[in-house]
């Protein structure tokens, strides 16, 4: 059995490009119409915490000008019933804050913006 | 005997889908009531008649007893499956069902109360001799005092919301620093969740396996057990994989088990299908909690025993029965189900939501698929993230992980991301695969859910993007895989 068949299944969801191939479901997404491959996943320490998904703000830890560090939990959010704690990704201070408790939120927007301490 | 010609589902997605299988299968129409957010699933196309009770937000559709009695009223139903989840455990809406004559697919008002209270639980379950896991349930709720207790049981400790279920308003406290924040915590979920803080503490067992019994009362008293089901593998207190019967559990056990469900049900007088959980540890086990409603994973009793629950709950309901004898009651094989979450698994579980691409579900001998939304649908961010359950059935267990290994494989779903790689994951795991898993496997295993997925195909990618047309949704795909001796096919996908 030298040859054999590998299926694809395809589909392009606006900018996204969805295909399954051996098992595995994979998400591109193209970013410009010159078809420049982006990656969805971002794993660059912006210093700014953003809603993963739509839902409301049930605590808030810090304060502006509090000092945090990387992996603390600076906000609790609720989305489908469920807590989700967002942490800092760098250590730093705290430059804004952009949301009440209780307020709802957006995918996407920047709810927490974090000046990177300086480490000599 | 009562008749029910027209019964109203007071729930959404894949239950509601299976509710109506059974009720077309007995002849029964059925009313579905939905939010103004549900219009476009599965349940709202088969279903008789749709009857809307109100917004997406669940206060004031789903869990809305006054909307949703109202609603069945409105279509002439006779009686209201509440499914699971959102007012299936409630007493109230039992109580208001039965003020407006109609028939509530679940046990009696009593035992709905009973066992949703954890605390009388646990005193009529001591009274029958079954022991509870050591705790504190005290009308004192300050939190100073529930520190205080925490300490008394000593860590770790879980806290637990009184009006609970579902994994949700449970902490885990393993210090006495943690203990605040973790009991505020719980308290707010349990609030938002149940419209109830009250609380109560219990050791935390973390060697321990999640067992639980299926028991079933029909409406003449009799009360049978359909053995048991292992839910072992959680991630927050939320079952992900179950199975049955139990991966690894000794005979004696078993019996000893199963008897003190039987014990627990008939003290209760209770009706209808039920679920008694217990933590099994070493040779001991503790019961933890009585689900008053159908279980998320009956299907995997269903899948071994041969039966159908929801059949069995309507036919109890309308006062008809016998339905089984114990005897005849015997387990075949081993059956599996993974639940598949709206999430993704590279980003602690994140909820994706969004409109659903295409979707395949790869039929074949003993597999069942129980889902709600199909292509072009939405996930929506109203509601609980699950999407769709997958179930085995094979002779043995290791046949059947790897009948589910196969079947997650050729599952393809776009739009939005699943736990499948996830699911994957814990499938291929040593401690799963052994049996021996108990409910510490997911936070001891994948505390911090996936790394990074292992690219499935760079030059794949290049050449789709090379065929792709942007301008069409149609997307056509030819050439050479990257194993460089395969010719791969061509696969066309249109998007309706």
């Amino acid at each position: 059995m030298d040859q054999t068949w590998h299926w694809v299944w395809a589909e392009k969801i606006k900018n996204q490009l969805w295909f399954h191939f051996k098992g595995k479901t994979q998400c591109v997404e193209f970013k410009s119409k010159k078809n420049r491959r982006e990656s969805t996943e971002d794993f660059i320490e912006t210093g700014e915490i953003k809603a993963p998904m739509p839902g409301k703000i049930k605590k808030i830890f810090k304060v502006n000008g509090d000092s945090v560090t990387k992996g603390e939990t600076i906000v609790i959010m609720e989305a489908m019933k469920m807590e989700y704690s967002l942490e800092a990704d760098v250590d730093g201070t705290i430059e804004e804050i952009d949301i009440d408790e209780n307020s709802q939120v957006n995918v996407g927007q920047i709810l927490v913006k974090i000046t990177k301490a300086k480490h000599d | 005997m009562k008749t029910i010609d027209r019964l109203a589902i007071a729930n959404r997605g894949e239950v509601a889908v299976r509710i109506i299988h059974a009720c077309k299968e007995l002849g029964i129409e059925t009313v579905l009531l939905h939010s103004e957010a549900d219009v476009k699933t599965l349940a709202y196309r088969l279903c008789d008649k749709p009857v809307c009770i109100g917004p997406a937000a669940v206060n004031h559709s789903y869990l809305n007893i006054e909307a949703n009695i109202q609603g069945a009223l409105s279509a002439d139903a006779e009686a209201i499956h509440p499914g699971f989840g959102f007012l299936s455990e409630n007493a109230n809406f039992a109580r208001e069902c039965e003020k407006h004559n109609l028939i509530f697919v679940g046990p009696n008002v009593e035992s709905i109360e009973l066992f949703g209270d954890k605390i009388s639980a646990k005193n009529l379950v001591q009274k029958v001799g079954v022991k509870t896991v050591p705790g504190y349930q005290g009308e004192n709720q300050e939190t100073k005092k529930l520190i205080e207790e925490c300490e008394r049981i000593g860590f770790p400790v879980i806290v637990k919301a009184a009006a609970g279920g579902g994994g949700r308003g449970m902490k885990i406290v393993r210090k006495s620093t943690e203990a605040e924040e973790a009991i505020e915590s719980a308290k707010r979920e349990a609030v938002s969740a149940f419209g109830s803080p009250i609380v109560f503490l219990e050791k935390y067992l973390d060697q321990a396996k999640h067992i639980e019994v299926q028991i079933f009362g029909d409406h003449m008293g009799n009360i049978y057990h359909l053995y048991e089901r292992e839910c072992s593998v959680q991630r927050r207190h939320q079952k992900v994989i179950e199975e049955s019967l139990a991966a690894v559990l000794s005979d004696s056990l078993r019996d000893k088990i199963l008897q003190d469900a039987i014990n627990i049900g008939r003290a209760a007088k209770y009706k209808g299908a039920g679920t008694i959980e217990f933590l099994v540890q070493d040779d001991d086990y503790f019961f933890m909690e009585m689900n008053t409603r159908l279980q998320v994973e009956h299907p995997v009793t269903e899948m071994v025993m041969g039966v159908d629950l929801v059949k069995a709950q309507i036919l109890t309901a309308s006062q008809r029965g016998p339905l089984w004898t114990q005897g005849d009651l015997i387990p075949r094989g081993h059956a599996i189900e993974c639940r598949v979450y709206a999430e993704d698994p590279y980003h602690q579980g994140i909820p994706s939501t969004g409109p659903l691409g295409g979707m395949f579900w790869p039929q074949g001998p003993g597999r069942r698929f129980d889902f709600g939304i199909e292509s072009g649908d939405e996930v929506t961010p109203f509601y609980d993230s699950m999407i769709a359950k997958i179930i085995v059935w094979d002779e043995t267990r290791i046949r059947a992980i790897q009948k589910m290994r196969r079947t997650l494989q050729e599952t393809v779903i776009f739009g939005i991301k699943t736990n499948i790689p996830y699911l994957l994951a814990i499938l291929e795991h040593h401690e799963f695969i052994s049996g021996k898993m108990t409910t510490q496997f997911i936070s001891k295993y994948f505390p911090s859910g996936l790394k990074h997925p292992t690219d499935c195909g760079e030059e794949i990618i290049n050449k789709i993007k090379t065929e792709i047309s942007q301008e069409s949704s149609t997307v056509t795909v030819g050439g050479k895989s990257n194993s460089t001796k395969n010719p791969w096919a061509e696969s066309v996908w249109e998007k309706i």
